[in-house]
């Protein structure tokens, strides 16, 4: 009974036998066949290959009086007999980008860039603004060419409204009446994606007038995004694979949740002076 | 003693120092540049790795950016190394949110790829650069994978050259009517290669404007 698993190992055993002497065997091989070519035991090795930078006939030991026979392509040749076969130049046309016609008419100015020098001393005055409009990623098609714009769609440039939600002051005195109206610019739109991913929103160039009438921009973004569903992505996608015997690589389809602002929902910007 | 005053890259001719040294001089007095004009306030620093290895990354571990040796044949000029920087950065500002973003950005990557791809743009044009470069660096650089497309962490080159495309033509349409790149011949090959998707989002443009 004990010499059972002697019985059940023999064949592996004998197999890495045979592992082991052809291991040691194959570099003595080897050199049995290097040193003995056609049973004439060799002092040089019988090939040796020589790079020549220069290949002009005396340098390779040639005649100078050799000419290689030109080897002629009449099959060219007899398809173009009689033909015109100047070479034509290349001529590169330069094509225009022809979508951007349609901002034909629009402020169009460079942005340029200009240093700014930052003070030790920060003398930005907090303002703060609440949502008018709902804005929400629900109905974005941006990043999607397929996608035909919705009448709720929101894009990239689309106008947003906020208002100031309390007055601001500045060493003492009024600058900005709570009320007045911010116009703002949705900046960007990532859309929620697979694997949980929320989608994003961006709000920026926010813009208003202060109680003189004057233009002021105010300095911040909104980020706003949804909810990240990768944690119960995780959980049952990865947690449940072994009972789930992989059908829930499907939950790789599960998108994260939509941003959205809400009407009243208020957000801190900066007004320089 | 050395008073250091000035453009850097200046101080670097100066000083005679080696290539690989003005490189990293190049790729700091960028990826600062971008840092200021954008007010981010997060801490980041920049490197430049001797490796002839093809890539570009944001460390989410020291928070910084390295820029490889072998990604700079790809880049003809500032613009363009900007707009690499520019992503890394964008990559890094996700990082700078915490471990759960970090998360987030290990599960769904294509999204946070799109994501820094289009902020890269902002950046660009508020450090003053020129954004299309972005589609010219992305066009040299990405590739086009054919099969089994899901696991790949980037979206395909196409893709992405469309949606930076329709960024800027969205936002920033003077610098592709006024187009500085107009003759280079890297952008002359995107617009032959990328009618189709340009004309969709041409098309679509126009619907929404009806609407």
């Amino acid at each position: 009974m004990c010499k059972k698993p002697i019985y059940i190992l023999a064949p592996l055993l004998f197999l890495l036998k045979v592992q082991l002497v052809a291991i040691a065997v194959m570099p003595v091989y080897d050199t049995v066949v290097t040193e003995y070519y056609k049973g004439h035991k060799l002092s040089k090795p019988a090939y040796k290959t020589v790079f020549v930078e220069d290949t002009s006939p005396a340098v390779m030991g040639l005649r100078t009086s050799y000419r290689p026979k030109r080897v002629l392509d009449n099959i060219v040749l007899d398809y173009y007999r009689g033909r015109d076969l100047k070479r034509t130049k290349s001529s590169l046309t330069l094509l225009d980008d022809e979508a951007v016609d349609v901002f034909r008419g629009q402020n169009l100015v460079h942005c340029a860039y200009k240093q700014k020098i930052f003070s030790e001393v920060q003398k930005d005055t907090e303002v703060k603004v609440s949502c008018i409009r709902k804005i929400s990623t629900n109905h974005s098609y941006y990043g999607n060419v397929d996608k035909v714009a919705g009448r709720h769609s929101i894009d990239i440039g689309d106008r947003a409204t906020f208002r100031v939600a309390a007055d601001i002051k500045k060493a003492g005195k009024l600058v900005i009446r709570e009320g007045t109206v911010v116009d703002a610019i949705v900046g960007n739109i990532v859309p929620s994606s697979t694997r949980g991913a929320p989608a994003e929103v961006v709000i920026e160039r926010f813009v208003t007038v202060d109680v003189n009438g004057k233009k002021v921009e105010l300095v911040g973004e909104v980020h706003k995004r949804g909810i990240n569903m990768y944690i119960p992505y995780c959980l049952l996608g990865y947690g449940a694979y072994p009972f789930t015997f992989g059908a829930s690589i499907f939950l790789i389809y599960l998108h994260g949740g939509q941003a959205v602002i809400r009407p009243g929902e208020t957000f801190t910007l900066l007004y320089e002076d | 003693m050395i008073i250091v005053i000035g453009n850097t890259s200046v101080l670097a001719d100066e000083l005679h120092l080696d290539k690989e040294t003005k490189y990293q001089k190049q790729v700091m007095e960028i990826g600062y540049r971008i840092l200021n004009a954008n007010r981010i306030e997060k801490r980041m620093t920049f490197h430049y790795v001797p490796s002839k290895t093809v890539n570009a990354l944001a460390s989410g571990q020291n928070k910084g950016v390295y820029i490889y040796k072998g990604l700079l044949p790809y880049l003809d000029n500032d613009n363009e190394l900007a707009g690499v920087i520019g992503h890394e950065i964008a990559h890094n500002m996700d990082f700078h949110a915490g471990y759960l973003r970090r998360i987030a950005m290990t599960f769904a990557p294509k999204k946070y790829e799109k994501k820094a791809d289009v902020r890269a743009v902002d950046y660009l044009v508020k450090a003053g650069y020129n954004p299309v470069s972005m589609i010219i660096a992305l066009n040299k650089i990405t590739g086009e994978p054919s099969w089994f497309e899901e696991s790949s962490s980037h979206p395909k080159g196409s893709e992405r050259l469309a949606y930076v495309y329709e960024y800027i033509f969205k936002k920033y349409p003077a610098y592709l009517v006024d187009n500085d790149y107009k003759a280079n011949i890297y952008y002359q090959n995107f617009l032959i290669t990328s009618k189709g998707d340009r004309e969709k989002i041409r098309e679509n443009f126009a619907k929404k404007e009806k609407l």
